[in-house]
């Protein structure tokens, strides 16, 4: 099977009165229909400058520095092209953090799906698009639907804000869904109310979820697979069972200590320190300041991806390995 | 048919308090120009000048009703004004309302034809600086707003003058009749307001363009056509409504310096020829007049506020 989106060497840098930073750095991810990707990482560790990069919405001082994109195995971006507007809604939709800013205050709910579908689904009619609607708003789990279409985002709860921004993101039948952080300013029951809403879309509906979040315990509940980033690189990708089971990077062994549920009989560990600023010039492990296991190697020269079957990671002393014991 | 009850019902419950607010403001104005007319020295002395012996002022006093206590005076004034009567002028011994009436076309045209330009070039040329941010559109609006906002206008007007009236003869330099008597003060009244509307659609929009819905709405795969028309433009217009409002307001009170450049007939040069002739009467009554259209124009921005952002109009319920 062939994925649906390939990213490659993906390099994002930002720049400020201060000097560049590279927001995201050798970035490959592949999609495949019906998987359920879990994007994860601290703030600042790249994720939403990554998701956001995919349709080309990068912030004015942001810019993509190299890489290609290939969706459906056709090149969006890289060799001088950059179509990446292309994506946006018909085959990407993406839901953001907090539907209260992100939906637009002065229109409706749905003159804002009836826009969506008006400029990807244009060869319909206006009363396919009608049923289009009203179809997908009563899989929300609205109590009145019809009484959403015609409300201001205003009008509406948080909860509710947050199913209709997931209904115009998927209107117009995207093949693949980027969720950024979108259950983060949800009280929790709300928050589990949206998520099985998210993944009842990804399984039943067919769509493809790239779930951007900082909750591990929210992502091993719905994603299939798991990426985990810092510093702008993925450090460790696979399967979600094999990734929690048996992590080999020790930045994600070091965020499954820091889930109370997780740890068991273990201490509840934090990771000490803070992330580092990740400059052009930078050479080795984005890792390495913080890591326990941290040898000379690790930043002399820059970490090369190893990939296991169906999984991967970015490390020299990767757990299961004999780690460094250092003086001792 | 249901719902457009309640969307009536909606803009009533939202304009009746600011209906009440603006006869409280009306009320608080009318006082004040009741009592400014009089706190510039006796208006029977004023009048009659420095010579008149105190029995001529006494006489003048009875004759206009000042001898009564303030509060008689300040009585029989708003009953005068509850029946419409603005009283009469002292100068020309007309009923004021009709001085005021005879101005008011002469300066509803220039306020308009001034708006109309100021917008017509304000409105664009904040548009496509705020779009291109730190480009040469975005700089000659930084230049025409710092320009419109620190020019002198009566200096302005008299450049106009110099220039298209007396050394090329393209336009006349003052009076009015035809549309060529208009351009030159119309042109000269709208650089302030085209100055303040420029520098805020500037800055509103290019502020709403960073707004998470903008990302949003781009997301979704519009064209940026429709993302600056129906979603930056309309959020960003506020105030720019506000400013637009203000400025109208102004002008239609009376642009006291360019209609006296420019020898326009207008209720600026009433005003100045009843402040010149202490016609404290006439005086009152254009600042009343000013008041309300000030109350009204307003309003029409309040119900303009509702008309664009439905969370405005919902504060009311």
């Amino acid at each position: 099977m062939d994925p649906l989106l390939s990213v490659r060497s993906l390099r994002v840098e930002a720049t400020s009165s201060v000097g560049t930073i590279v927001a995201v750095d050798r970035f490959d991810l592949d999609i495949y229909p019906g998987d359920v990707i879990g994007l994860i990482g601290e703030s600042g560790s790249g994720k939403t400058t990554a998701v956001r990069s995919l349709l080309g919405l990068t912030e004015r001082n942001v810019r993509i520095a190299e890489g290609s994109i290939y969706f459906q195995g056709e090149q969006v971006l890289g060799d001088g092209k950059n179509h990446l507007d292309r994506l946006r809604g018909r085959h990407v939709g993406m839901v953001f953090q907090n539907a209260s800013s992100s939906l637009n205050p002065l229109l409706k709910i749905k003159t804002q799906m009836r826009q969506v579908l008006r400029v990807n689904q244009s060869a319909q009619r206006a009363a396919a698009h009608q049923r289009r609607i009203e179809e997908v708003i009563s899989r929300m789990g609205f109590h009145d639907p019809k009484r959403v279409l015609r409300s201001y985002p205003h009008q509406l709860s948080g909860g509710m804000r947050q199913r209709a921004a997931i209904a115009i993101a998927i209107v117009s039948e995207p093949e693949i869904v980027i969720a950024d952080e979108s259950t983060s300013a949800l009280d929790v029951t709300t928050q589990a109310e949206v998520m099985d809403l998210v993944r009842e879309l990804a399984t039943d509906m067919g769509h493809s979820l790239i779930y951007v979040t900082h909750d591990l315990l929210l992502a091993a509940e719905v994603c299939t697979r798991m990426a985990v980033m810092y510093g702008g690189e993925i450090v460790e990708e696979g399967p979600t069972a094999s990734v929690i089971a048996a992590p080999r990077h020790p930045y994600t062994l070091g965020l499954l200590r820091s889930v109370p549920m997780w740890a068991k009989k273990a201490p509840l560990v934090g990771i000490e320190g803070t992330p580092p600023r990740v400059t052009p010039g930078f050479i080795g492990c984005r890792f390495a300041s913080r890591c326990a296991h941290a040898v000379g190697a690790c930043s002399e020269a820059d970490v090369e991806w190893t990939q296991r079957r169906d999984s991967g990671f970015r490390c020299i002393q990767p757990k299961g390995a004999p780690l460094h014991t250092g003086n001792g | 048919m249901e719902r457009r009850a309640g969307l009536a019902m909606t803009f009533v419950r939202f304009m009746a308090p600011k209906l009440v607010g603006a006869v409280i403001t009306l009320l608080i104005a009318l006082s004040l120009a009741f009592f400014l007319a009089r706190t510039a020295g006796d208006p029977a002395r004023n009048i009659l000048g420095e010579f008149a012996t105190e029995e001529q002022v006494l006489e003048k006093q009875i004759e206009l009703g000042l001898d009564k206590p303030l509060p008689v005076q300040f009585g029989s004034y708003l009953g005068q004004l509850a029946t419409f009567d603005l009283g009469s002028s002292l100068r020309y011994s007309r009923p004021n309302w009709e001085l005021i009436l005879g101005r008011f076309p002469a300066t509803i045209q220039l306020t308009v034809a001034g708006m109309l330009i100021a917008t017509l070039i304000g409105l664009p040329l904040g548009i496509v600086a705020a779009l291109k941010e730190g480009k040469v559109w975005d700089r000659i609006s930084v230049f025409v707003a710092l320009f419109g906002q620190s020019i002198p206008l009566f200096w302005l007007g008299l450049m106009f003058i110099l220039l298209f009236a007396v050394a090329w003869g393209w336009l006349p330099a003052g009076l009015s009749g035809t549309w060529q008597h208009l351009v030159l003060p119309a042109v000269t009244l709208s650089v302030l307001p085209m100055a303040r509307i420029a520098r805020l659609t500037r800055s509103s929009l290019s502020e709403v363009l960073e707004e998470t819905y903008i990302t949003s709405a781009r997301a979704r795969g519009l064209k940026e056509r429709t993302v600056v028309f129906t979603h930056a433009i309309r959020n960003a217009a506020l105030p720019v409504v506000t400013i637009m409002g203000l400025q109208a307001g102004t002008l239609l009170s009376g642009a006291v310096t360019v209609e006296f450049v420019f020898a326009w007939p207008g209720l600026g040069t009433l005003a100045t020829q009843a402040v010149q002739f202490r016609d404290f009467s006439l005086v009152q009554a254009i600042v009343i007049v000013g008041a309300i259209t000030f109350v009204v124009i307003n309003l029409t921005v309040d119900l303009l506020y509702g008309i664009i952002d439905p969370r405005i109009r919902e504060q009311g319920s």
